[in-house]
Order: structure tokens, then C-alpha cells, then sequence
């Protein structure tokens, strides 16, 4: 369409509700009138562009619609008549003497469009007949573009309205405003039907169908026109908000690929501050001058939600008490269940999952997906199972993205079988080394998709991620290496103390073999958490995302001074007995072995599998990297520890970057140091903490629900 | 909501009907599908040809492997499916049960169609 076309059209469709209540306050005949309009605006959308827009736009198409009545009338007496007339169509060119200027002046009388609203939403209709005339008579769309908003054949969507305009009709109702008695409900009507025409848009994944997801600016365009014919009314000025509030969301709710995203875990820097800031005022100045209604009520709990600017900061208190309100004014199980899922908020999971036990019974909820998802939320709070609610909501949703987002909720907490080396992959893998100054690194490179790269941490090779890298190769290009000095990457020389920048110029060298110019995202576990931050210091062209999974940045722990008197004692030891005593002496300082640091990643968490049981091909394998890992110990201990210990990486840098640093720690890790340092990075980051499954080595252990996170976390928008 | 009605019979069942019979049940049908054309519910439908003309497609050894004949050998066959989109559930139940395969031994079986949106939770 030329940009002249664009304006007409929506130019037509603010004038088509006037056009047609003057039509239908003037003949009467809805149903005649409102194809007669259709025709004129059709008329309009073919000449104006080319030959201009009239000057007296609205009184153009009242002439046009009423020769369309006339030509109707005039058909219908013909058939009567039995008269055999040929029927000439009237030419469309029509032009407008000054005498029509008078019979139609151009302002129009507001209560038209108000007028109208009651007649689409007539209590005689069903609500989706409501919403399809809605759109046509006040919202000027076509039936095609209707048809194609609701995935309907056009067929379909033409019957559907010339029935509700028969139903119209055979209701007598009178294009007037409903009786005093009457006025308050039907009022609510139009509500109900501009907030559905809201919400079809709304929830629309994304930019297949752009007419549906336009729903949205369509229902606000209504809502405002509304709002013009009944100014002091509350609950039109608190839809409107509640509109303008929901919407605001709309460039954070789903990833490019269309999978939602909560609003806990929502980018909040991309909601739309003017919508928000408009919809704020709309509800307050609605909320003083008149009794809150529902609409109000949840468009202050929108209000609420907004105004933080982190998830932990929403002010659940005033939420609670909103749907306290609400139900009071409202009551529906819907508002029973979102009210028990604040109260978790406030008065932690117990609380929530109590006030549910109260609607098990609920018919209307028996089957719905809401409430098995709730549950689910808040059994996962309370660190309870909860997997199993997950799926059973699933199942019962009729929504893919809802199915989707559940399903991965479930599988994220459901623990699998640790994948073991050997095992078959789906894809192959190719190992290969390239030389770097003063050594050579052995790296392995599996998948397809984005390039992904994965940086060890502590004595731990490339065979730590075998399983997180298989979960992920159907979508990333993965990337693993043996850090120099350790397993397949021998040095050059003899071992010096951890580098970050000779590290981290590795970690660049080998992003530029495999993925050339292409940037990276990057996920490091301990060190190797760090190496990443040190990456995206010096190269930050070469990164997208860093996810930073439990570094264990000491310096940034209160209890600091502590860290440095156990490292200093681990340098002592090595310097005077070497590295076994020096381990010992690092396994006492943090209360176990060294897997308090470093991950267990060979099967630790899991049952080992009986030795009689393993095939030999997998049993030479574990041998080999348990060798490996013994001579990794000395670079760990002696040259890797102290240094790591006295790192703290560049923020100041980092916050400046465009890179994205992703801090995350494990759901089972409690309040080990790691999983402190983890929350330290992204207060220092102004972000928040990503949850993982499982422990330090969760990434290993339970590969397939960490995969499934990790993604998530990747494919959040920036 | 869109609802797919899956409708099921035996193979054949309506060469055992009279020919009165056979007329008055396509005339019941034509009813059905006017009305619902009419209220603006109707979607899509199609009967199905005869299961003889069924091919099913597996995969044998990592390879697709073609069989004749239908999925699931049993005595009513899914032969028919209409698509209605109406304002509830009950209401799709309320259509099934006027279909007359239901009266003559077979069955249809109503399944909500999935929905390409959804809200964030």
C-alpha cells in the first residue's frame, strides 16, 4: 500500500463509526445501513487516493452510503414489484455539490460511536459475534481482515456477520442509548468486548500474523474513542489503562522464537515508558474520582507491577491487597488464584499453596491449566517437587507457547541421567589443536546453530561438557578446549601461575579459528566463569553473552580476609611439600575436597555405575580421564588457586560493554561461597541471578534440564 | 475456541442402510452443516475415502517404510472430521451429539484445537 493509501485507510476507519451511526440514527435498518457503509468506505479506499481526499470527508461518504440504501430500497421494491428493470450499478465517482455540505455537516454528534458500541454488543449476540461486528461497524475493518485476525475462513467470519445483524434486527433493538436501568450493564458489555478484541491481540506470538497482533492497537484506538464519549467514567479510563500497561510488555514477552517469557524475567529496560506512564496517570486520577471497579483495580495492580524496576521490587504487599479488593468486588476463581499466587509473594510458598487447597474444588477451575501451573510456581518455590504439576498443566493448556513454557519448566526440574562419555551422540564431533603462544590447545567443535563456547573451570577438560554439549548441539555450533597445561593442551614450557589475560587470549585465538568475526556467547563454570568476564574485557566485538556460572571471586565476599589466610596457606604448602599436601590443605580450608570448588563432573551426585557393568571401551575411558585429572591437580593447586583467589574482574568496564554478563548459581547450592560470589556479580552488574539446576557441577550432572536453561537464558532478548 | 470433531464409524456402514435411510441421513447432515454455515461456526470438514485406500508410514530401521491400509486396525475407523469454531466446549459436545453417526454406532470425539497464543505467566 503507498503511504497516501495507509493514511486513507486509517483515516476511513476514525471516520467509519461516525458515518455509520448518522446513517442509522437517520433510516434506522442496521443491518442495510451498515453494508451501505461498507460499500462507500470501499468506494473511498479505490478514489482517494488517486484523485485526493474530499473536504468534507464524512459528509463524501454519507452521500455515497445513502444512494447504496436508495439503490438497495429501490432493488428491493423492483423484485416486489416484480418489475423486470434492468439494474445499472450507480457509477462510484461521485461528486459532492455544496448543498450536501449542508444536509451533512461535517462534526458529527460523539454519541454515534457510543450508539453503535451498544448495538455491536447487544446482549442478543453471542461474545464472539460482539467482537466481530464490533470490528467491522466501529472499527472499520474489513471482513477478509477480520477473517484473517481470527485464523477463520472469510466465508465463515461474512456469515457470522450478517447473523448477528439479523439477530440485531429480530431483537428490535433501537440505535439509542439503552435505558437508564440498563445502561450500566450494557456499558459493561462494551468493556468485556474491547478487552477480548485486546487480549486476541495481545496474546498472538508474534509477527506471523501481524493483523491479529494489530488487535491490540485497535482495542486501544476503541477504548479511546470510548473514553471521548464517556469521560467520567472509571472503568472506561481503567480499561484504557489496563490496556496501555499490558501493552507495554509487548517487545519483552517472548524470545524472536516466540516462547514467553514470565514477567519476573522480563527485559524492563524495553517496556514502553510512554504507555506505561500514561496508563499510571489514567488509573490514578480514574482510581480518586470514582469507586474502584475490576477494571481499575487490575490496571492498578499492572500500575504496581510497572513502577518496578526489577522483578524484586515489585511491592507485592499493595498487589496483595489489590486482589484483596478485587475479590471483594469481582470475585471470580480466576482472581482467587492469581490473589494466592501474591500471597506466596508476601507470606512465602506455604501461604500460597494453602489459599489454593481452597479452590481444588472449583468447577471452573477443575479443568483449567491455571491452576496446576500455580501450583507448580509456587511447589517450586518452596523447593518442593513440582515437576509432575508442571506437566499436568501442560497437558490441560490448549495454547502451544503455553505448552511450550510449561513443558520446559517441568523438564528443567526433572533430573536425568547424566549423559556419559561414550554414549552415542546424534552428532559428530570434531577434535583438532591450534597453536597458541607457548602452547597448543586441543579443542572439539560439535553442532550447528550460533557459535557456543564453553570454558572449564579448575582440573576439569573439555570431557566435563560432553554432556551439556550433546543436549545442546541441535542448536549451537559448541565449542569446548582443554585450557592450556591441562589433559590435551601441553605448554610449551614448564607451568607459571594462571595469566587471565594469557587465558582469556587463548579463549580469543580459538573464537577466531572456529567462528571467525562471528561473536560468541560464551558459558564459563568456576574460573573458567572468569576467563569469560576477562574475555569480554578484551575482546567484547567477539561476545554476545557471558553466563558467569559460580566464579569463585573471593574478593568480593565479606568475609574476604578469611579466603586470603586459606589461599596464602595453600601457596605455603605447595612452595614447601608440593602439590598433595597443598590440596589437603585447600580441601580443610573449604570444609571437604576439593569438589566444594570444583565440580564433580565424573559422575559425582550420580550413582557411579557398578564397575562389572561398565563396557571396556567405556572403563578405559574413565581411566583416562581420571588420569587426567590427577595431573591437572599440580597446575590446579600450584599455579591456578592463588591467582584465582585475587582476581577481580574489570565491572567498571563490563558495565560499560555491550556484551551481556549472565551471573548464574545452582538452585542446590545454597549459600556456598561460589553461589555468593555468583549473587555479587550481578548486583555489581544491576542484574539479576539465573537459577540453575542442580549444584556447582549441575552443568554435568543433570546436562539435560541444564541445557534446557541454559538456552532459555541465551535466548532471552537483550 | 476451535474444536475438531473426529467422527467414527465401521467401514461400510452405510451400504447396510435402505435407501430412504441413506437419503434421510445425508439429509440430516445437510441440516447440521447449513445451520452451522449459516450461525458462522463452521470452519472446514471432509469425509474420508473408504480405509482401502489407506497407505501408513513408519519408520523401519531409520528408513520410511509404506504398509496398506490404516494406523490402527479396528472395528470403527476414523472416517470424517468437521472443525467448528464456537463459544465453548459444551457447545462442540452439543454439535457431536447431533451428528447421526452417534445414533447409528459410531462415535465422534471432540478435541480442542491448539492455539498459536498465549499468555505469559
Amino acid at each position: 500500500m503507498t503511504a497516501a493509501g495507509a493514511d486513507v485507510e486509517g483515516m476511513l476507519r476514525r471516520l467509519a463509526p461516525q458515518v455509520l451511526g448518522r446513517m442509522v440514527a437517520r433510516h434506522g435498518q442496521f443491518d442495510a445501513c451498515e453494508d451501505a457503509v461498507q460499500e462507500a468506505l470501499l468506494a473511498a479506499a479505490m478514489q482517494w487516493p488517486r484523485e485526493g481526499v474530499p473536504v468534507n470527508a464524512v459528509g463524501w461518504l454519507l452521500t455515497v452510503a445513502t444512494r447504496r440504501l436508495t439503490d438497495e430500497w429501490r432493488r428491493d421494491s423492483a423484485r416486489r414489484n416484480r418489475e423486470r428493470l434492468a439494474l445499472t450499478q450507480e457509477p462510484l465517482l461521485v461528486t459532492l455539490g455544496p448543498e450536501l455540505r449542508d444536509e451533512w455537516p461535517a462534526e458529527g454528534d460523539g454519541d454515534d460511536t457510543l450508539n453503535l458500541l451498544f448495538l455491536c454488543c447487544h446482549p442478543a449476540l453471542t461474545p464472539s459475534a460482539q467482537i466481530a461486528l464490533t470490528l467491522r461497524a466501529v472499527g472499520g475493518l474489513t471482513t477478509a481482515q477480520i477473517a484473517r485476525a481470527f485464523l477463520l475462513p472469510e466465508d465463515t467470519m461474512a456469515r457470522r456477520i450478517t447473523r448477528s445483524k439479523q439477530r440485531i434486527k429480530e431483537s428490535g433493538a433501537r440505535f439509542a442509548s439503552p435505558p437508564a436501568a440498563e445502561r450500566a450493564e450494557r456499558v459493561q458489555a462494551v468493556l468485556q468486548v474491547l478487552y477480548l478484541i485486546f487480549n486476541e491481540g495481545y496474546t498472538a506470538s508474534g509477527g506471523h500474523n501481524l493483523i491479529r497482533a494489530e488487535l491490540t492497537t485497535e482495542a486501544i484506538r476503541l477504548a479511546r474513542a470510548l473514553r471521548a464519549s464517556l469521560p467520567d467514567d472509571g472503568e472506561v479510563a481503567g480499561l484504557l489503562a489496563l490496556m496501555l500497561l499490558t501493552d507495554a510488555h509487548r517487545a519483552s514477552r517472548v524470545t524472536p522464537d516466540g516462547a514467553l517469557i514470565a514477567l519476573a524475567d522480563q527485559d524492563r529496560t524495553r517496556w514502553n515508558g510512554a504507555a506505561i506512564d500514561e496508563g499510571i496517570t489514567l488509573v490514578t486520577a480514574a482510581l480518586t474520582n470514582s469507586p474502584a471497579g475490576p477494571y481499575q483495580l487490575q490496571a492498578a495492580i499492572a500500575a504496581v507491577h510497572a513502577e518496578a524496576r526489577r522483578a524484586e521490587d515489585t511491592d507485592w504487599r499493595q498487589i496483595v491487597a489489590l486482589y484483596r479488593q478485587l475479590e471483594r468486588v469481582a470475585p471470580n476463581p480466576m482472581v482467587a488464584l492469581n490473589h494466592a499466587a501474591a500471597v506466596a509473594m508476601v507470606d512465602g510458598p506455604r501461604a500460597g499453596l494453602d489459599l489454593l487447597a481452597a479452590l481444588e474444588d472449583d468447577e471452573h477451575l477443575a479443568r483449567n491449566h491455571r491452576l496446576p501451573a500455580v501450583r507448580a510456581h509456587l511447589l517450586e518455590m518452596a523447593g518442593e517437587p513440582a515437576a509432575a504439576a508442571y506437566r499436568d498443566a501442560a497437558r490441560r493448556t490448549t495454547s502451544l507457547p503455553e505448552r511450550r513454557y510449561l513443558e520446559s519448566r517441568a523438564a528443567r526440574l526433572e533430573i536425568h541421567r547424566p549423559h556419559r562419555p561414550g554414549a552415542a551422540t546424534m552428532h559428530s564431533t570434531k577434535a583438532d589443536t591450534v597453536t597458541v603462544p607457548g602452547a597448543t590447545l586441543y579443542y572439539e567443535v560439535q553442532g550447528a546453530g550460533p557459535l557456543l563456547m564453553l570454558i572449564c573451570g579448575g582440573i576439569y577438560d573439555a570431557r566435563a561438557y560432553a554432556g551439556l554439549a550433546g543436549q545442546l548441539a541441535d542448536r549451537y555450533t559448541v565449542l569446548t578446549y582443554d585450557r592450556r597445561g591441562n589433559s590435551r593442551s601441553p605448554l610449551d614450557g614448564p607451568p607459571t601461575p594462571l595469566d587471565f589475560d594469557v587465558q582469556a587470549d587463548d579463549a580469543h585465538r580459538l573464537l577466531t579459528t572456529v567462528g571467525g568475526d562471528e561473536p560468541a556467547h560464551i558459558f564459563g563454570n568456576s574460573s573458567g566463569a572468569m576467563i569469560g568476564m576477562q574475555l569480554a574485557v578484551q575482546h567484547p566485538d567477539q561476545v554476545r553473552t557471558v553466563v558467569v556460572h559460580e566464579p569463585p571471586i573471593f574478593e568480593l565476599l565479606p568475609e574476604r580476609d578469611h579466603w586470603r589466610e586459606v589461599i596464602k596457606n595453600v601457596e605455603d604448602t605447595f612452595e614447601r611439600d608440593g602439590a598433595g599436601p597443598a590440596m589437603q590443605v585447600f580441601g580443610a580450608g573449604f570444609g571437604g575436597g576439593p569438589e566444594e570448588w570444583e565440580s564433580d563432573a565424573e559422575g559425582g551426585g550420580d550413582e557411579p555405575p557398578p564397575a562389572a557393568k561398565l563396557d571396556p571401551e567405556e572403563a578405559a575411558h574413565l581411566a583416562e580421564v581420571a588420569k587426567a585429572m590427577e595431573q591437572n591437580l599440580e597446575i590446579f593447586v600450584g599455579y591456578e588457586v592463588p591467582p584465582v583467589a585475587r582476581y577481580v574482574p574489570d565491572f567498571a568496564t563490563l558495565r560499560a560493554s555491550s556484551v551481556r554478563i549472565v551471573a548464574a548459581a545452582g538452585a542446590a547450592s545454597g549459600s556456598t561461597p561460589m553461589y555468593e560470589a555468583a549473587a555479587a556479580v550481578a548486583r555489581e552488574m544491576g542484574t539479576q541471578l539465573a537459577i540453575m539446576p542442580g549444584d556447582h557441577g549441575g552443568f554435568d550432572v543433570q546436562s539435560g534440564p541444564f541445557a534446557a536453561e541454559l538456552h532459555r537464558v541465551l535466548s532471552r532478548p537483550q | 475456541m476451535k474444536y475438531m470433531l473426529l467422527i467414527y464409524n465401521r467401514p461400510g456402514f452405510s451400504e447396510s442402510l435402505s435407501d430412504s435411510e441413506r437419503k434421510d441421513l445425508f439429509g440430516e447432515v445437510d441440516v447440521i452443516m447449513a445451520e452451522l454455515a449459516e450461525s458462522g461456526e463452521f470452519v472446514g470438514g471432509q469425509g474420508l475415502a473408504d480405509q482401502s485406500t489407506a497407505r501408513t508410514v513408519r519408520s523401519r530401521a531409520g528408513q520410511p517404510a509404506v504398509t496398506d491400509g490404516p494406523f490402527i486396525e479396528s472395528k470403527e475407523q476414523f472416517c470424517g472430521y468437521l472443525m467448528v469454531d464456537c463459544e465453548s466446549l459444551q457447545r462442540a459436545v452439543d454439535i457431536a451429539s447431533r451428528w447421526p453417526d452417534v445414533r447409528m454406532g459410531g462415535a465422534l470425539e471432540v478435541r480442542a484445537i491448539m492455539d498459536e497464543s498465549g499468555a505469559e505467566m
